[in-house]
């Protein structure tokens, strides 16, 4: 019977959250935004670049002013065109008989710099003629080079492939090595921040809807809890089914346009790792839901709870601000303390085992370690729901905490 | 002899260095309808909460059938609370469904008794409807079937008519007295004084958390003596400060002896007076009468 009611109110959690038109905004529409935003940057990037190329295309007159002497003229053929005076190319850009005068001072190799005059078309053309200006002088230094592959091979795309080496063996730095360290961080912030917000919504809903009291009395407040809990596992599990399933169909699409290339069949997958990294999102997961249930329960409103849930969110993603420091070096001091200071714990503890920066000792010391964070954030979470849970009006202090129930 | 559904002894709730409920002792017994009363802040929703389990008691014990209540016992409780509400984005049947379940019912047996009670209210064609279309009224005899739909056999109810139209109050009251024809023990809080006297059988009040009457309904009423005498009079009534004192003015009054003093005293000495009566009726105490009394004594005291 216990366990019949957990399940009682899991299913109730679940359909009930499913069926708020709210929930699916937050799965759906949200990360649909995100890759429309993404897309529409990126196209009208794409649009612009093609728009100013086009434009440069039907430019009739280029004036150049060669003042370094560089520039062979017979290299020079329409639309360029070399004239000797600035005064008179800036007039003729004034008037619009020339689009644009590139002016190379003879002091370039100091100032590394040309000087350009145009007409101004509009904010997506300013520099449009930078990099004509750019390749230009390129094109004319390299006119003097006469080996042809040589040339060539200044004009290639160079690649570089780097092998590193760590503890005397060569390290596998491929991106498919960060697949599932990235994959399992996207894991973790799904279901810590989105997924722990509709905990703290359910709980309050309960307080302000008046219906805690009836409740206790069918159930005890652990099955209430947990089964709010396992509820929520399974829409976090729906969430991510979906996005999956989103993210896989985008992929599908989009596979062979992406900048870089991904061969799945090198993602190293181990065992162990991923086991790890499932406990660490896992913990987070419960240590967050933890802090949600107590502070609903703490307060009178969902609105209250809202607010002062923040410094909870925010303790769990400080890691985010010091990011580069726990890059720079994942085993130095700001990684350790923060590895050991309780909200930040899993997600530090994550993001060293994805970094491969780990050592096994702390590995070890980390399972018994969340486990007793979280069984602490439990057991304040039942203390704070035991004391506020019938508290229909006021937040519970910390007096009222001290006294018996 | 009949074992008690409910038995409070001693019971002390304190929050901090406030005293809610002061060395209380009360029984049910099984079967009977008994209303608990009190001023608001007495302490009588603090005392059902102790006795659910959902506070705990600073001393004393609380027993619903010999036991310190859980969730276990569930499926024999039916609880309004004061503080009460519904999940108000929710369908009324799966409303009344999840917690006909929580408290022990199957699921097809939950469907039945959901809708064999939203048919006996008249919500049948709101079954599929969220609570929150659903007038103030109508909200109420949901919250009331979450509390019955598992035909209880204890009832608890706080203020369970707070609210009501006289229609539904009226529904209200025959649906306890149908419930406890067919087995159901029912405790309420109520401050309508013609509601306990119309279906309770016994009572506590509690003032400040202490008791201070309890016992039968008759038995409390006869406890405040059958001394208040209904005259109907042609004439003036004498005044007589040693004999009674008058409530009310012209023909139709109401008296009260004075201590040690019998109706039968006071009818000689109206006879004796040449009073010309009409009627002369002893009657005992309406309920809210003590109430009102018993009330402002203690604040006297």
């Amino acid at each position: 019977m216990k366990n019949n009611k957990l399940l009682l109110v899991a299913i109730r959690e679940y359909i009930r959250t499913i069926r708020k038109p709210t929930f699916w905004l937050a799965t759906i529409i949200f990360p649909v935004f995100m890759f429309g935003v993404t897309y529409i940057s990126g196209y009208s990037a794409q649009y612009t670049e093609d728009k100013v190329k086009e434009e440069i295309q039907q430019v009739k007159r280029i004036l150049i002013v060669d003042e370094t002497g560089l520039i062979n003229p017979n290299f020079i053929q329409a639309p360029y065109e070399l004239i000797n005076s600035i005064d008179e190319g800036v007039s003729e850009v004034k008037n619009n008989q020339a689009e644009v005068l590139f002016v190379y001072p003879n002091d370039i190799a100091l100032s590394k710099s040309i000087q350009i005059f145009t007409q101004d078309e509009g904010i997506i053309s300013y520099g449009k003629y930078t990099p004509v200006a750019q390749e230009l002088l390129k094109q004319i230094i390299l006119s003097e080079v006469n080996d042809p592959t040589k040339i060539a091979l200044f004009n290639s795309p160079i690649q570089a492939n780097t092998t590193y080496f760590k503890n005397g063996v060569e390290n596998d730095v491929r991106l498919e090595k960060y697949i599932v360290p990235i994959v399992a961080l996207i894991l973790y912030f799904v279901m810590v921040f989105m997924g722990t917000n509709f905990l703290l919504m359910s709980v309050s809903e309960e307080k302000e809807n008046r219906m805690m009291e009836i409740v206790l009395t069918t159930v005890t407040s652990k099955q209430l809890i947990w089964g709010k809990i396992v509820g929520l596992v399974g829409i976090v599990i729906s969430q991510l089914i979906v996005l999956v399933t989103l993210g896989g169909i985008g992929l599908w699409f989009t596979l062979d346009r992406l900048p870089i290339q991904i061969d799945f069949s090198l993602i190293p997958i181990s065992v162990l790792g991923i086991g790890l990294n499932l406990f660490y999102i896992f913990a987070g997961f419960l240590m967050i839901a933890t802090a949600m249930v107590g502070v609903g329960a703490a307060m009178p409103t969902y609105r209250d709870a809202q607010q002062f849930s923040s410094f909870f969110i925010i303790a769990a993603i400080a890691p985010i601000y010091f990011v580069t420091i726990i890059l720079a070096d994942p085993n130095g001091l700001v990684a350790r303390i923060t590895s050991y200071f309780p909200l930040t714990s899993p997600l530090i503890f994550l993001g060293r085992n994805a970094l491969g920066a780990l050592p096994t000792w702390e590995a070890l010391i980390s399972i018994p370690l969340l486990i007793i964070y979280v069984a602490i954030g439990f057991w304040i979470a039942f203390k704070l729901f035991e004391f506020g849970s019938i508290e229909y009006k006021d937040k519970l202090s910390l007096k009222q905490l001290f006294n018996k129930r | 002899m009949i074992e008690p559904i409910i038995k409070v002894t001693n019971l002390t709730k304190t929050f901090g260095s406030k005293t809610a409920v002061n060395d209380l002792s009360f029984e049910v017994n099984p079967g009977e309808i008994f209303a608990f009363l009190g001023a608001n802040g007495s302490g009588k929703t603090t005392s059902i909460r102790v006795l659910l389990n959902i506070l705990q008691a600073t001393s004393g014990t609380t027993h619903i059938n010999g036991k310190v209540y859980d969730d276990a016992m569930a499926s024999m409780l039916g609880y309004l609370p004061e503080e009460r509400g519904l999940y108000l984005n929710a369908r009324v049947l799966e409303t009344l469904m999840y917690f006909a379940q929580l408290k022990g019912m199957e699921s097809q047996g939950s469907k039945i008794a959901a809708i064999s009670y939203l048919e006996k209210v008249g919500l049948a064609d709101k079954a599929n409807v969220e609570i929150k279309q659903l007038s103030s009224g109508q909200q109420q005899k949901i919250q009331l079937g979450v509390a019955i739909i598992n035909s209880p056999e204890l009832l608890i109810l706080d203020e369970p008519t707070k609210g009501l139209d006289p229609v539904n109050r009226e529904l209200l009251m025959e649906m306890l007295l149908e419930l406890n024809k067919n087995g159901s023990t029912v405790v309420f809080i109520t401050h309508q004084m013609e509601e306990v006297e119309r279906i309770a059988s016994r009572l506590v009040m509690i003032k400040n958390g202490k008791r201070v009457l309890y016992g039968g309904l008759n038995e409390v009423k006869a406890s405040f003596g059958n001394n208040m005498i209904q005259l109907t009079i042609e004439g003036n009534l004498p005044m007589s400060d040693s004999l009674y004192q008058i409530h009310g003015i012209g023909n139709k009054v109401e008296i009260s002896p004075k201590p040690n003093i019998t109706s039968d005293q006071i009818l000689k000495y109206l006879v004796d007076n040449n009073v010309r009566i009409l009627k002369f009726e002893k009657t005992v105490p309406s309920l809210n009468k003590i109430f009102i009394k018993v009330t402002e004594e203690n604040e006297e005291q």
